[in-house]
């Protein structure tokens, strides 16, 4: 991968993540590795369950305690975040990296109001550590309470909220699934991260709104000149949204370019495939891949794709392609490119 | 540009308080048993509030008055007398004033050490984990009463030390019920959205999961509390809880056992009681259940 990188700003490096489950072990994260430059925006693209949202959990440092991390390092401004100490990492969340949540119903505090949360947020993000007891003696003190709840509402009109004041005071429940998305960013957005992880923005949303909540997204990027990963199995957002597609099929990065190219003219017969399943308005037929996704458990051996690939060769049965640049910012992990 | 976009209401249309409390009134309301509960409830809290007022015999809650013992129930002794000649109904009223509040300790009690250690075992996981519950599953095989009867046998029979035996046998119960609640809510996708906003573990578990997982346990707790009454006048009857001349309602029952079935009065108004209170307690819980949407537990 010789992607002209000035600053880089993230660097995965050969990570590997797996589950002990009953079945084996599942290598889920054969190995991923690439870079996002400072201020960039790229999007992780891939079929349900391919690893995109491990991969985020782990750049996050949020994996669930089952997973393992065997090798692998994510070097986040020139540090290694794995060789960090759980307190150091959990200093720089919220602060210098963010995650908008894949779900926004689901991702608020059902018990809380939206100003509570938004007010513990707003009382945690200054301080390393606040501790409990003076975190609720200041929330007795009228003055501190005046200027984070003008503070707050400040927040969610930045979001476009134009009802701020009434959302503030309503449960998660009581707002429609945009307003809580809105409301997920602004809180990804308050510590004023510098890398910012959506996972699947808007994808539980209509069509409407979801264009909505992406032009916010890119607003706000725009504003604030943020590195944005985007995590979506959505081609057209990843198409529109992000100047570089990282292509993921069963924990690998099959194919890396800009994000004008890798559909006009794809390498990897995975991406030829996914440019054939894209369903189109006008009622051509869709041609999907043949075959279903690989298990983790049982992985296939050699390339994982080999199954149902169309130009498998004897090749791809016995070893793993490697990750390749084959031009300005393409690289490719395919034998058809190692066999040339 | 911008399109309108939709609002659900929870039972309101202002999502102030005051609405949405009369709206779980009126989720409460559907369920009529669980309102004869709350109507028990409140007149018990009533009663153990006025009991001298209430009481006909207030005085009679210790003093003994021969001449008039073993009396049946009539106009001027509704609940008749007892072998010391003490008003049943009197005593009975002044019981509210033992059984209600020891339940609370024995509940407040055993929640104290339960319930962080359940959060503990929940959220650090691992060997803390292992070890708090294995802990746990080896107290609960101890049965409650045996180990009640051991205690008195050890520090003598009384009420306080009938409060310490129960609560000190029912704190596994509780760890392992908000051990259960912590697991199931530390799947939640706000935990997660919280982690990654760099909450910690302490913020987690009482921002987050504690408020969750209270919804379920005040249904545990009130289904507790008539337990904990159930338990306490049991000790009573058997003479290892409080000690007479002391009205709880247990021990009344308990005293009085010799001299039935001829005189009925002394043991079946205060074991009327002890069945009030515990009916109530259950149907309140399950009322509360059906209100706050929680699931069978």
């Amino acid at each position: 991968m010789r992607w002209p990188l000035d600053e880089r700003i993230l660097e995965v490096r050969d990570l590997r993540i797996q589950f002990d489950t009953f079945d084996g072990i599942a290598k889920v994260l054969d190995g991923i590795t690439f870079d996002v430059a400072k201020g960039e925006v790229v999007a992780l693209v891939g079929e349900t369950g391919c690893g995109k949202s491990l991969t985020a959990k782990a750049i996050m440092g949020i994996l669930p305690p089952e997973a393992k991390i065997v090798t692998g390092e994510i070097i986040y401004k020139g540090i290694d975040l794995l060789k960090l100490k759980e307190k150091d990492r959990a200093s720089l969340r919220g602060k210098e990296m963010g995650m908008i949540p894949q779900n926004p119903m689901v991702s608020l505090n059902p018990v809380l109001t939206v100003r509570t949360q938004l007010t513990d947020l707003i009382n945690f993000k200054d301080s390393q550590d606040v501790s409990l007891l003076s975190y609720y003696l200041g929330r007795s003190r009228v003055a501190e309470q005046k200027n984070t709840a003008s503070e707050a509402t400040k927040i969610l009109s930045d979001v476009a909220l134009d009802n701020a004041d009434r959302v503030l005071e309503s449960y998660p429940f009581q707002i429609s699934g945009g307003m809580a998305q809105r409301v997920c960013i602004a809180m990804a957005l308050l510590g004023n991260p510098s890398l910012v992880i959506a996972d699947e923005p808007g994808t539980s949303l209509d069509v409407t709104i979801q264009k909505v909540i992406l032009d916010l997204l890119e607003k706000k990027i725009r504003e604030r000149g943020l590195t944005v990963i985007y995590i979506t199995h959505n081609l057209a957002v990843a198409r529109r949204s992000a100047a570089r597609i990282m292509v993921m099929y069963t924990g690998c990065i099959v194919e890396i370019w800009n994000s004008s190219k890798i559909f006009s003219e794809p390498f990897h017969p995975y991406t030829v495939g996914l440019k054939k399943a894209i369903p189109t308005l006008l009622g051509t037929k869709m041609i999907g891949i043949p075959g279903k996704v690989a298990s983790f458990v049982n992985a296939p051996s050699g390339c994982r794709f080999h199954p149902r690939c169309e130009r498998v060769m004897e090749i791809c049965r016995k070893e793993k392609p490697p990750l390749l640049a084959i031009g300005e910012g393409h690289s490719v992990a395919c034998h058809l490119w190692t066999q040339r | 540009m911008q399109p309108q976009e939709k609002t659900r209401h929870w039972g309101s249309e202002t999502g102030s308080l005051a609405r949405n409390l009369r709206y779980s009134i009126s989720l409460y309301r559907k369920n009529n048993l669980a309102v004869v509960g709350a109507v028990i409830l409140f007149s018990l809290f009533m009663m153990a509030v006025f009991a001298d007022q209430l009481a006909p015999h207030p005085e009679d809650a210790y003093i003994s008055h021969f001449e008039r013992r073993l009396l049946p129930p009539s106009s001027e002794h509704p609940f008749g007398t007892d072998q010391a000649g003490r008003d049943v109904l009197s005593r009975v009223i002044i019981g509210t004033r033992i059984s209600l509040p020891t339940a609370f300790l024995v509940v407040l009690v055993s929640m104290a050490f339960g319930m962080p250690l359940g959060l503990a075992a929940g959220m650090l996981g691992g060997r803390i984990e292992s070890l708090i519950m294995r802990l746990a599953d080896i107290w609960i095989s101890i049965p409650a009463l045996v180990f009640a009867l051991a205690v008195s046998a050890i520090l003598g029979p009384s009420l306080t030390n009938a409060v310490i035996a129960i609560a000190f046998m029912a704190w596994p119960v509780h760890a392992r019920f908000i051990r259960n609640e912590v697991w199931h809510i530390r799947q939640e996708g706000y935990i997660e959205a919280a982690q990654s906003m760099g909450a910690g573990k302490l913020y987690v578990a009482v921002r987050e999961v504690l408020p969750n997982a209270f919804t379920a346990y005040i249904v545990k707790i009130t289904t507790d509390l008539g337990f904990a009454i159930l338990l306490l006048s049991t000790l009573g009857f058997l003479g290892l809880g409080a000690r007479p001349p002391t009205p709880e309602w247990g021990t009344i029952a308990g005293e009085a056992r010799g001299y039935l079935p001829d005189v009925w009065w002394i043991s079946i108004f205060p074991g009327i009681a002890i069945f009030l209170a515990v009916f109530a307690f259950n149907v309140v819980g399950d009322g509360l259940r059906n209100t706050l949407g929680v699931e069978e537990i």
